[in-house]
């Protein structure tokens, strides 16, 4: 474990008692404690079972130094369409940058001591959870109230930069609507080098509220990307939310949804493409806690070379919650002779008039289909990419933002073999 | 060694522990309650079992003792009873060896009268339907048919323990060999102290001429069953196996670990039925069998066929995975079931899937039925290792409720490393809707009679395969275990 080491010179462990003199004393060395007694998890922890973190483990890791952005980068990461751009640089704000906060949004840092964190879902079990506490200096908080509406989405960048050290950091997103109330948020995560990154979003949903939020993970080939997504709904919202993973060594996703309020509608989707020895683990629980309420999980994963992709979800029915409707499907498309799929679509179901079903397909490319192009003159790779790329607009089409559409839409096309020769037409959105 | 059965337990009485006595009501012997290396020397000494048998046992027992026994069940309201080893007497014997019944007419009537009651008149049916039956009466095989018929073709068909005496070489190639002796907690608790069970073996390119079948029945008080069938289908043969359960009404709780293994050699096949009817405790959940099985195939030959159908009505407890591991090429595995739940039982089932040959294939239908307070959990692992390639799975698994305080839960855990393998998971949960039963009922069919009808449509698939005397007594199992359950 990184965080106490014997002789006490772990550079973050100090970091955390400096924060702590700051602010969220309590909370921060609660936060430790926890993640000492957790520890680095290894496969022997079912959570973790098929992600390998020996490497993070025998990581010694340091606090992100402040940093600037570069123009360019941040050029690549520009999505337009998008109202508000907000850039954090290794977890804190970076002004010059973003544009102006819009009315509803505000900054956490100087909120620090009042905010009440973590209250969404209990991840007490997580040490990625419990780190993103520990180590939290800023992040955003959105608020909107009753009735109305953020104008446009609001675009949130963060990006992880640093010297040769290995580095930790994370970034808060409370978000937090009315009754009523309407939003987006995008979220993008980036950056090169050794990182350890433990994005931590937390959504609360009043009566009839709509969220829909998208976090898409660009980040460089050495970055241990362990998130969390947790949200709770009152009765009637909407929360629909999509990862969207292009970049990173091992990008873990832990979603809990909390349908607390009749008639809730919660989706949680995803999409990844693998490279190299990229591991994708998403771990997701949708709780139906109240009658009526529909849920729908989707992952896809294309998965090339040595990556691997691993699903395990849940769905529990609480007693009582009558008309529940929920579907969970994990589709994997296995690319070469190393890709490996692992899935775990679980239902828990303790009420009787429910409707729930759950599918799990892992296979290759469809040779019937790939024969059917092939016959028309398609060549063979332009065939393949096609399929692939037909595989991953299920998911695609569903993100809420077309400009988000195409951005990702060129990030996939560029590691998908045999895309270059696709017509742009073709996987137009 | 201690050879004399006898004299050990002689000297067994007189150890001052010994104060429970002989349960003689049917003539049987059971030695004292406890669970020690002493008691498995007994077992083995009574059994007069060769020396590396013993050996065997007390390694198992003690990989056990270093093991823990497993906490599983997972929901909330969950009631376990702690199950007290050292309370268990793990051995019983309807009568010593010397005088067992040679044919149907020398059973005891008063076992016969059970098979009355239970609705399995047991000539009949062998007569009826040329079933030859080994019936299992607590942890000794009482009653052989047909051995003569089987001779004939070459099959061996014995309770475990003769075949022990008759085919020690058989028995020690294949015992242990798909289920290690300490594969997990309950069967290395088998392999320690299991009294007896069926042994198989089909000859190269025999097809079995009858459908085998054993019964089996807990009777004596806190004599856990610890049975253990072994079935060797040599190359290019065929055998059918029915397992049939009833337990009469009792109120004690009681440990069934049975250890089932199956072999099939190239391009034979082993069809493995079930019919689980142990006692499931009264509708409060008072009482009741916990059935912690052990039960796995290995498809060893290349296009070797293994096929487990299950009917699950019995049991406060089940845990219970009957697998195949598909090892030759082109073979193919099946598994079938139906579990269905009632008052407070609670039956985690499912099957696992290794996939290790090329173009092996798996099928896997499950239906849970939960009703009262039940709850019923398919879990099962489909694996698909590197070198199967073109493997094929597709698993079905369906859940239905009935009441508002049931539960159904699925836990399928699917692991691809083959690109050219295709997986498929699907599953469904539902409740009979009123409107089904309105309709029925509207047709003057009862409730009771449109509830027994929609769930035989929903296990259709499954009860098609199992035998077809297996798939009435089956049918008429879900509706008894069903009566009440809708009002």
């Amino acid at each position: 474990m990184c965080i106490k080491t014997l002789d006490n010179t772990c550079p973050l462990c100090d970091a955390i008692d400096s924060l702590a003199s700051q602010s969220m004393g309590e909370q921060r060395r609660a936060a430790c404690e926890r993640l000492n007694e957790l520890g680095w998890p290894t496969r022997k922890n079912d959570a973790f079972r098929y992600c390998n973190l020996k490497p993070l483990s025998e990581t010694s890791w340091h606090p992100a130094p402040s940093a600037s952005p570069d123009a360019a980068t941040l050029d690549a990461l520009n999505i337009a369409g998008t109202g508000a751009r907000l850039v954090f640089v290794n977890g804190r704000f970076d002004e010059t940058a973003s544009s102006t906060l819009p009315d509803q949004a505000r900054l956490l840092a100087p909120m620090l001591n009042e905010m009440e964190l973590d209250r969404v879902a209990d991840f007490t079990n997580d040490p990625f959870a419990q780190l993103a506490t520990a180590l939290v200096e800023d992040g955003v908080v959105i608020e909107v109230p009753d009735g109305q509406e953020l104008s446009e989405p609001i675009h949130i960048v963060h990006l992880s930069s640093g010297n040769d050290d290995p580095i930790a950091s994370t970034l808060r997103i409370v978000i937090r609507l009315g009754r009523n109330a309407k939003a987006c948020v995008l979220e993008t995560w980036a950056g090169d080098g050794p990182t350890l990154v433990t994005p931590m979003t937390e959504v609360e949903l009043g009566e009839g509220a709509h969220c829909d939020h998208a976090r898409l993970v660009e980040h460089g080939d050495d970055v241990w990307h362990m998130g969390a997504i947790a949200s709770k709904q009152a009765a009637d919202s909407t929360f629909e939310s999509v990862v969207l993973t292009v970049g990173g060594k091992t990008i873990r996703t832990l979603a809990h949804s909390s349908l607390d309020g009749e008639g809730a509608h919660a989706a949680v989707r995803g999409f990844g493409i693998g490279d190299d020895q990229r591991h994708m683990d998403s771990r997701l629980h949708v709780a139906h806690m109240a009658p009526n309420c529909t849920s729908r999980e989707i992952f896809k994963h294309l998965l090339p070379d040595h990556s691997t992709a691993a699903f395990t979800a849940r769905i529990y029915v609480n007693e009582g919650a009558h008309g529940t409707d929920a579907v969970q499907t994990s589709r994997n498309l296995l690319m070469s002779n190393t890709a490996k799929a692992w899935s775990r679509p679980e239902l828990e179901i303790y009420a009787d008039d429910v409707k729930c079903t759950h599918g799990a397909t892992t296979g290759e490319i469809d040779p019937g289909g790939l024969f059917y192009l092939r016959a028309r003159g398609v060549p063979e790779a332009t065939a393949r990419a096609l399929l692939a790329w037909a595989f991953a607009a299920e998911v695609i089409n569903e993100v809420p933002v077309a400009d988000l559409r195409t951005h990702l839409a060129r990030r996939i096309l560029a590691q998908l073999p045999g895309a270059e020769t696709l017509d742009e037409g073709v996987v137009s959105l | 060694m201690e050879t004399d059965p006898n004299t050990m337990l002689d000297q067994w009485a007189e150890d001052s522990e010994y104060k429970w006595g002989f349960v003689t009501d049917i003539e049987s012997e059971t030695v004292p309650p406890g669970l020690n290396e002493d008691v498995i020397r007994l077992i083995s000494a009574r059994k007069s079992e060769p020396e590396w048998l013993l050996e065997w046992r007390l390694d198992a027992f003690a990989k056990w003792q270093e093991m823990t026994e497993p906490p599983w069940a997972h929901w909330p309201d969950h009631d376990w009873r702690p199950i007290d080893y050292q309370a268990i007497s793990y051995f019983s014997a309807p009568k010593s060896d010397d005088d067992r019944p040679k044919s149907l007419d020398e059973v005891d009537p008063k076992l016969l009268e059970t098979y009355e009651k239970l609705g399995i008149p047991l000539e009949e049916r062998a007569a009826l339907a040329g079933v030859a039956v080994d019936a299992v009466f607590d942890s000794v095989s009482v009653a052989t048919t047909f051995r003569d018929k089987l001779a004939e073709a070459g099959v061996i068909f014995c309770s475990f323990s003769e075949a022990v005496q008759e085919h020690p070489e058989l028995v020690r190639k294949y015992l242990g060999k798909v289920v290690p002796r300490t594969d997990n907690f309950f069967a290395a608790l088998n392999a320690a102290v299991f009294t007896d069970g069926s042994f198989v073996y089909i000859p190269k390119g025999v097809r079995c001429p009858m459908e085998l079948s054993t019964y089996f029945r807990i009777n004596q008080m806190n004599t856990g069953q610890f049975e253990r069938t072994l079935i060797i289908a040599e190359e290019g043969s065929y055998v059918s196996y029915l397992e049939g359960c009833t337990a009469p009404q009792r109120d004690e709780n009681q440990l069934h670990a049975a250890v089932v293994e199956l072999i099939a050699m190239e391009d034979a096949e082993i069809k493995y039925s079930t019919i689980q009817n142990w006692y499931p405790g009264d509708e409060n959940g008072v009482g009741g069998i916990y059935n912690f099985v052990t039960k796995r195939g290995l498809c060893q030959g290349d296009r070797s066929h293994i096929s487990w159908t299950q009917v699950e009505t019995g049991s406060a407890m089940t845990w219970k995975y009957p697998s195949c591991v598909l090892k030759g090429d082109d073979s193919v595995g099946e598994f079938y079931s139906v579990a269905l739940t009632n008052n407070h039982q609670q039956a985690d089932t499912g099957t696992k899937m290794v996939h290790v040959g090329k173009r092996t294939r798996s099928n896997v239908v499950s239906k849970g039925i939960s009703a009262g307070k039940g709850h019923n959990t398919y879990r099962g692992l489909v694996k698909i290792l590197p070198g199967a390639a073109e493997a094929r799975n597709y698993t079905q698994c369906d859940s239905m409720l009935m009441g508002s305080a049931c539960g159904a839960h699925t836990f399928p855990v699917i692991e691809v490393e083959n690109p050219t393998a295709q997986v498929e998971h699907e599953a469904s949960t539902t409740k009979i809707g009123e409107d089904q039963i309105f309709y029925c009922n509207q047709r003057g069919i009862s409730s009771e009679d449109a509830v027994s009808m929609i769930v035989n449509g929903f296990c259709r698939e499954v009860l098609a395969e199992l035998p077809m005397e297996f798939a009435v007594e089956a049918r008429a199992l879900l509706a008894l275990s069903l009566e009440d359950s809708v009002g």
